[in-house]
């Protein structure tokens, strides 16, 4: 029975990656993001000058062979300061996120399951968070903390978590009332059995989708806090904050601003793209 | 629907608790440019403030002051906040309305044109189009426009705001138009996605291939028989939204240096004028709760079907 079980799994998974392979959007879009996430993460090896390193002579000069995207008010390498700041604003979508559904997950699924009195409230906490602007939200809790990276992530975090919390839970309700839930708990499976065994597995998928699709958003989070002024702090870059520095010269030397923006609006597109695609393929109802 | 009472309660705590458990207190932020200061004058102001009692009780006096609208008064200019939030309303809410107005006046017809004829070209572009508005950063949209159309163009003015009263609408709307469609973009872009899968869905529909058989005309069936059920669902959305809306109006009016609310809590947080965060915050929450509300409220009324008992 066990070996018709992963038989019938290995079948999905060869049928799901199929389906993936067939839209034309999901591989492009794919390799687009592993791209990116590989040069961001080999930035101490791609860069070609430190993303710190003033050329004091060479201020706010165009894109050339030697300064291939153009520097900065203080002379600094942009392409070298786009690499590097890739990187923080990539860990901070990711790990926040990642965070956020770490805590909204397992509430979500609590909730839905507990329902009753208990559900309620857990609910009107998750609305009570989620009717602050989220924006206005992170910035507040980052400045008043103290800006850096960790609390960046920790603001981003407190917005995302009662998302995923509501997405979950949606998620659990309808797995609640399928047949084999019901048939577990007839046989007196505890709560933690049903969570653990029965709603997580089939939850998973979308959830997963969710996430990735709130990574995009997570990086316009991290673009607006810093732009802001509450976010990551200089020397170090990040991509909203090199738009902040870029802000002031639009005038004279557009570009500064420009190639980050670019670069912020690339990764939102193939997370978000690639989400919807993932979504498409885990939906039998959407032909391919 | 969800139910305001509670949520509206819990919006205050979470206010509350945002100052009260963050490090640093009100008294620490005023007393952060006076060093070496006795440290009893610290400890008498902290009395003066009540910052000594328990937790509990200061929530319940806060909320108590809360009820009569008093918000407290702001430690850089001693106003009291009520009073400085509803002098910054106006812009925030000329921002917000104008964006909707345009999202609105400019997806619906979009989203109809590409609904009509699914997989068109002209579907194929917009939705293309649509993928890059959404991912693209509104701060970062608004510079360019800003760039593009006033610095390099002159064709608008870059910043700064005009009040309609003093200035009237159009030297207003001049000011107001780039500020407007940056921040507008992304639901312009939502608009139009849920119009067209909307008017997709709508043309297969009985009711429409009736009103065609009994000979009505196509702009008429469009118009009054598919876009009345079309709307209902994006009233709703438009709605929610009100939330990311004001997420967006902070950043736009920092760039287009409007005096809303946006720029006022980005002072405060940065100089740490609690009670004004505070306010801001909390205002910028019971908005988007109302919005709902209202939003709710529409709904029963587009939609007879729909009652709240």
């Amino acid at each position: 029975m066990t070996d018709a079980v992963r038989s019938a799994a290995g079948e999905r998974a060869t049928m799901l990656r199929r389906r993936f392979l067939r839209t034309r959007t999901g591989p492009f879009f794919g390799g687009l993001l592993l791209v990116l996430i590989t040069v961001t993460i080999l930035a101490p090896l791609l860069a070609p000058h430190s993303p710190i390193r003033q050329y004091l002579d060479h201020t706010l000069e165009p894109p050339s062979v030697r300064f291939p995207l153009g520097t900065d008010d203080l002379g600094r390498d942009l392409l070298s300061r786009l690499l590097h700041g890739g990187r923080i604003t990539l860990l901070a979508a990711f790990v926040s996120v990642g965070a956020a559904t770490a805590i909204g997950l397992p509430v979500g699924m609590i909730s839905g399951m507990l329902g009753g009195r208990g559900d309620i409230w857990i609910m009107h906490g998750v609305n009570a968070l989620l009717s602050f602007p989220s924006v206005l939200l992170a910035f507040a809790i980052s400045a008043l903390i103290g800006p850096s990276l960790a609390v960046v992530v920790l603001a981003i975090s407190i917005v995302f978590a009662p998302r995923m919390a509501r997405f979950a839970r949606g998620q659990t309700l309808v797995v609640r009332e399928t047949p084999f839930v019901e048939a577990a708990r007839a046989t007196g499976a505890s709560l933690r059995r049903l969570i653990f065994r029965h709603v997580l597995p089939n939850i998973a998928a979308p959830m997963l989708v969710e996430a990735s699709l709130g990574v995009g958003y997570a990086a316009l989070i991290e673009a607006s806090i810093s732009f802001l002024g509450a976010g990551i702090q200089p020397p170090r870059s990040s991509w909203g904050l090199m738009i902040k520095e870029g802000f002031g010269y639009m005038d004279s030397a557009p570009w500064v601003a420009i190639a980050p923006g670019a670069a912020i609006l690339l990764l939102t597109l193939c997370v978000n793209v690639l989400g919807d695609t993932v979504r498409d393929v885990f939906d039998p109802k959407v032909r391919l | 629907m969800i139910a305001t009472a509670p949520v509206l309660l819990l919006v205050t705590l979470a206010a509350f608790m945002l100052v009260t458990l963050l490090p640093g207190d009100a008294v620490s932020a005023l007393l952060a440019s006076a060093e070496g200061l006795d440290p009893r004058v610290e400890e008498s102001l902290r009395l003066q403030f009540g910052l000594d009692r328990p937790l509990p009780v200061r929530y319940v006096q806060w909320l108590g002051r809360l009820s009569v609208g008093d918000l407290g008064r702001s430690l850089l200019s001693r106003q009291p906040v009520l009073d400085t939030i509803l002098a910054r309303l106006p812009v925030t809410i000329i921002l917000t309305a104008g964006a909707i107005f345009l999202s609105l006046a400019i997806g619906i017809p979009l989203g109809l044109l590409a609904g009509m004829r699914p997989n068109s070209l002209v579907d194929r572009f917009l939705s293309a189009f649509a993928a890059l508005g959404v991912a693209t950063p509104s701060f970062w949209l608004g510079i360019l426009l800003g760039f593009v159309f006033a610095q390099s163009l002159g064709w608008l003015p870059s910043f700064g705001y005009r009040g309609p009263v003093e200035n009237g609408f159009w030297l207003m709307a001049q000011h107001m138009l780039l500020p407007w469609l940056t921040l507008s973009a992304a639901r312009i872009v939502e608009v139009v996605r849920q119009v067209r899968s909307g008017t997709v869905e709508i043309m297969t529909q009985d009711f429409i291939r009736t009103a065609r058989a009994k000979g009505l005309p196509e702009r008429m069936v469009v118009w009054k028989h598919a876009l009345k059920n079309v709307l209902v669902p994006v009233i709703t959305v438009t709605g929610l939204a009100v939330g990311h809306l004001l997420s967006g109006a902070v950043v736009v009016e920092v760039i287009f240096l409007l005096p809303g609310m946006g720029t006022l809590v980005v002072e405060a947080v940065l100089q740490r004028d609690f009670p004004v965060t505070q306010g801001v915050v909390l205002t910028g929450a019971v908005a988007t709760i109302g919005a709902s509300l209202m939003a709710d409220a529409l709904y029963g009324l587009l939609d007879p079907r729909i009652r709240y008992d």
